[in-house]
């Protein structure tokens, strides 16, 4: 491939950072041609520590030339050294001037460190999620294959089967290495008894792709071929410390595992996970996925071929899978392979939430500086004599400027060390309350790119607030100026200024405002939505069987049999029950089903549950037309379902759904002629923001005769208590300890705990955009206030007068008043018009809540008008208690 | 640019390496030819806005050159002194060699 290589991180800091005579020629270019080659000779951690070193270089160099008023060593610009001094005395002459008006300065520097902190918190989370290196080297160039298939609900991308990656990955040629790989859980036989673990079985060729090397030991050989089956474990550094007391003579140890025993072949470093922190070990995949082309559940990861770009893989693989369906007569009109980035795809979904923040703080952060723009315009009103003189003394516009601007960068700086601790604070905060289900969360740590990042927000603020002011000043009128005793010329101009920048504040705070209104409405609809069954008073968990004793159906009846019984035993508990999917847990289990009545051309989608014992009673769900599933179901019997209120209704309408018949297709394979035998009420299974779209219940001891697989052995206990559920769950574990000794039993949880975790991300968007715009909202009424006060101020003279001629108290209240109302009027317009056409960007966040809600936006700015009036009222009563005498005799 | 533009040290022996490495003048070998003279790491910022000046200047042409499989097919940049920039070189060789002349207890070692 005859192509520059792309700029990788490094090398677009460069083109931005430096100026563009110098990055604009060979010296990216070169670079990225160089890393390359770095790449394929030395390994891409060299290379890319080697292009971090040149960067750095560089763009230190750069500086250093400009400081000493080099440019780029050619000796334009002012005289060497020049430029440094001239910056050191502004410098001072600012320290000077800061510690003048401590008050103002305060001010200034809380204001920007709440601002700047609150950006930095959020940051601190992009950061982590999104630019910080995943544990492999060059991380960003790991993509991931999934399927696509449109309208198959829960973002319509599935994985594939083993087959099919064998088949893909021996055909394709866009792949340096590709690998496959699957999160699976290990009881794992200990001393103690039985564990259970989280690992990952990987195909050799995703070690490859990850391109990582065991701390301890080699990574399972290549030899073992595409599938990578083989009998070598690779440990995590913690499940090393834990089970082999870190012991480094660990290498050819066995780990037993219930169904298998496998050879510890390496260990990684303490750092490395992979796909997500929690997986312990590393298997070789199982060679039993070969059997199902559809089991469609292997996630990929790989790296491209040099020069191959994700269109042409896409374009590749659909070629071959167009192939392979020919030749295995498997149809895939309907599904095509995509390839993503895999950064993209893992945190892609927080990205939603983090957008939300960083758009609020942004809000808070451009408040602010409008806010200080005021203040320091204000302030240096009472400066002017200052600048004047200067400039009859012979400063330039230049020097005038540039003196203005550095001291609000030392402003800036002493707020952006402020917001440095703060947004520590703040992120402490976050990541114990709601960020808490973040992917990659536990790297949410302050490193140098945050504190670069805040270093430059705060370069930004210094400028964005101090510019306009600076420009102000350092355009002083000299002469004139310092021959009237008040400056009054341009007091039109300034109040215009200060108005327009107190109606940008109530624009954003209107829009923060409503984004806030209508996230809190939609939280409360969807915490108030009705479940469709009763959460109180139960307790939920997963357990788990497996050894000899439990492999064959009726060894598993029996079990299940004896469980119940015992159950039942147990002090406090009403009902106890088995289903494969939990109400509003991580998983569940959707197939393609028909109507048989219409023939198998129209396809519908719905959730497969399977229960057992006493599931519908013990969740509170109702039978509202026939039967629930009782001993008179045997396990030969045909099969019979159950459905839900909404999939009964959509094929047979109310009332006559009893005695239909379904056909259900899926990896479980085709399934003709299933009885419905009762309807129950609708459930949100999942989660409580999309509607059903349907339920298929089936019994466990049918279900198991026909699909060994979900058979009974791993699911969830549901059980109904009297009392607190919490209190039980030592007597369960122990009862059904007693008829199983090996059983495993995890993720206990009352199912109002899933319930709220299910709100929990609503709950906290609403509670964060909400602070944040209090923030934003005080802010603005502060700076309407100031402006008020200081136009009251200036206003004092004309005002005596007035009330010297005859205006009366509540006259002088109502123009200072009138005028105050007026800046917050226009920006309550303009800020209702933005939120109306921009409350677009909310809608995939919003539940049950139109994006331009009438009712929230009124009240948003009904809300905020009256507290712009008060606000309005203080400096308005100023100068409705004038005393003209007093003033005139001053002036 | 072009014409009658001076030459620094560094763009000198900048133009000596690439004179010396003939159709291996690439920036990486360049730069490693200079290290082995100056004896120390030469900065790729200083080498390329070198490399830059110079082209810009007129005194060297380049063009990218697809190369040998070794380097898995990466294309690179070949480096070449223009007439021009070979005047200049004479130039400043002759200039030196003239206040050089008769020194010898300078640059003959003891």
């Amino acid at each position: 491939m005859n192509s520059i290589p792309p700029t990788p991180f490094w090398g677009r800091l460069l083109l931005w950072v430096l100026p563009k005579e110098k990055s604009s020629g060979l010296l990216v270019e070169e670079l990225n041609l160089e890393y390359a080659v770095k790449r394929d000779q030395q390994g891409l951690t060299q290379a890319s520590q080697w292009y971090r070193r040149q960067t750095v270089k560089i763009i230190l160099h750069s500086f250093r030339d400009w400081l000493a008023g080099d440019r780029w060593g050619r000796g334009i610009g002012p005289a060497k050294g020049q430029r440094l001094a001239n910056l050191a005395r502004d410098i001072r002459m600012a320290g000077r001037s800061i510690r003048k008006s401590p008050a103002h300065s305060i001010a200034v520097i809380a204001t920007l460190g709440i601002a700047i902190g609150a950006n930095t918190a959020v940051f601190n989370a992009v950061n982590a999620l999104f630019l910080r290196p995943l544990p492999y080297p060059a991380p960003e160039e790991l993509v991931m294959v999934n399927r696509f298939s449109p309208g198959t609900g829960n973002g319509d991308v599935s994985n594939l089967s083993l087959l099919d990656f064998v088949d893909l990955s021996a055909r394709s040629e866009s792949f340096a290495q590709w690998g496959a790989y699957r999160t699976s859980r290990e009881t794992h036989l200990t001393s103690r008894g039985a564990e259970e673990v989280q690992g990952a079985e990987m195909t050799s060729g995703a070690w490859q792709a990850l391109g990582v090397t065991p701390m301890l030991g080699t990574l399972p050989d290549e030899v073992e071929g595409a599938t990578g089956t083989g009998h070598a474990v690779v440990l995590s550094h913690s499940f090393w410390t834990r089970e082999f007391g870190a012991d480094s003579s660990v290498l050819g140890s066995v780990v037993d595992f219930q169904d298998r025993s496998l050879m510890v072949s390496g260990v990684m470093p303490e750092n490395f996970y992979f796909p997500t922190p929690e997986p312990e070990f590393w298997a070789p995949i199982s060679g039993s996925y070969l059997e199902n082309r559809s089991a469609w559940f292997l996630e990929t990861v790989g790296r491209l071929a040099a020069g191959v770009t994700i269109e042409a893989a896409e374009v590749e693989l659909d070629r071959i899978v167009a192939a392979l369906d020919v030749e295995t007569g498997q149809d895939t009109e309907d599904s095509e392979l995509i390839v993503r980035s895999r950064l993209d795809a893992y945190v892609g979904e927080s990205s939603t939430l983090l957008g939300l923040l960083a758009g609020a703080v942004g809000f808070v952060l451009a408040i602010a500086c409008a806010n200080i723009a005021n203040l320091s315009i204000t302030k240096s009103s009472s400066r002017m004599r200052e600048f004047a003189l200067r400039k009859a003394l012979g400063a330039g516009y230049g020097r005038l400027f540039s003196q203005a601007l550095v001291e609000s960068l030392v402003l800036a700086t002493l707020g952006g060390a402020l917001a440095l601790g703060i947004g520590y604070g703040i992120t402490e905060i976050l990541v114990s309350t709601g960020l808490s289900d973040l992917p990659r969360r536990e790297e949410i740590t302050m490193d140098w790119r945050v504190v670069l990042f805040t270093v430059g927000l705060t370069v930004f603020s210094g400028i964005a607030f101090g510019l306009v002011p600076a420009m102000r000043n350092a355009r002083a009128p000299s002469a004139d100026y310092l021959r009237e005793s008040s400056g009054t010329g341009s007091n039109k101009d300034r109040m215009k200024l200060l108005n327009g920048l107190a109606a940008l504040q109530v624009v954003l705070a209107i829009v923060l405002t409503s984004a806030a209104g209508l996230l809190l409405n939609s939280f409360l609809r969807l915490a108030s939505v009705e479940p469709g069954f009763v959460a109180e008073n139960t307790l939920t968990m997963r357990m788990r069987v497996e050894g000899d004793s439990y492999r064959e159906p009726e060894q598993i009846d029996q079990f299940h049999t004896a469980m119940y019984e015992r159950l039942k035993a147990v002090p406090g508990i009403v009902h106890a029950a088995f289903t494969n999917v939990v109400p509003q847990g991580p998983n569940s289990l959707s197939a393609t089903y028909y109507d048989l009545a219409l023939g198998l051309t129209q396809e519908y989608s719905a959730d497969l549950e399977v229960v057992d014992g006493e599931y519908f009673t013990a969740l509170g769900i109702r039978v509202q037309t026939g039967r629930q599933f009782d001993e008179t179901d045997l396990p030969d019997d045909p099969m019979k379902v159950l459905v839900s209120q909404t999939l009964a209704d959509r094929h047979w309408g109310r009332g006559n759904a009893i005695g239909q018949t379904l056909s259900i297709d899926s990896e479980l394979r085709l399934e003709n002629n299933l009885t419905v035998i009762g309807v129950v009420n609708d459930v949100k299974k999942s989660n409580l923001e999309y509607d059903p779209t349907g339920i298929v219940y089936f019994d466990r001891a049918q279900f198991r005769r026909r699909h060994g697989f979900v058979s009974g052995r791993v699911g969830h206990l549901v059980l109904k208590v009297e009392g607190d559920p919490v209190a039980l769950t030592a007597s369960v574990t122990a009862a059904l300890r007693e008829v199983a000794p090996r059983i495993i039993i995890a993720d206990v949880k009352t199912l109002n705990e899933r319930l709220g975790l299910t709100v929990a991300e609503p709950r906290f968007r609403a509670w964060i955009v909400a602070s944040f715009s209090a923030i934003a909202l005080l802010l603005s009424l502060i700076g309407i206030y100031g402006v008020l006060n200081f136009s009251v101020a200036q206003r004092l003279r004309e005002l005596a007068i007035r009330n010297a001629l005859g205006a009366t108290s509540n006259q002088l209240l109502s123009n200072v008043m009138f005028r105050g109302m007026a800046v917050v009027g226009i920006g309550i317009f303009v800020g209702l018009s933005i939120a109306l056409f921009g409350g677009r960007a909310l809608s995939s966040v919003l539940y049950g809540i139109a994006p331009n809600d009438p009712m929230t936006l009124s009240a948003v700015s009904l809300a905020f008008a009256l507290a712009a009036l008060a606000s309005c009222y203080f400096p308005a009563r100023r100068a409705a208690r004038i005393d003209p005498q007093a003033v005139l005799r001053d002036q | 640019m072009g014409k009658n533009a001076g030459l620094g040290e560094f763009e000198q022996l900048v133009l000596l390496a690439i004179l010396q490495l003939k159709d291996d003048a690439n920036a990486p070998s360049i730069a490693q030819c200079l290290e082995e003279s100056a004896q120390r790491e030469v900065s790729r910022g200083a080498l390329y806005s070198a490399l830059d000046r110079l082209e810009k200047k007129e005194f060297l042409t380049w063009a990218v050159k697809a190369t040998a499989a070794g380097d898995r097919g990466h294309p690179k940049r070949r480096f070449e002194v223009t007439e021009e920039g070979k005047g200049v070189l004479r130039n400043y060789r002759a200039a030196l060699l003239e206040l050089w002349d008769g020194l010898e207890e300078v640059w003959v070692a003891r």
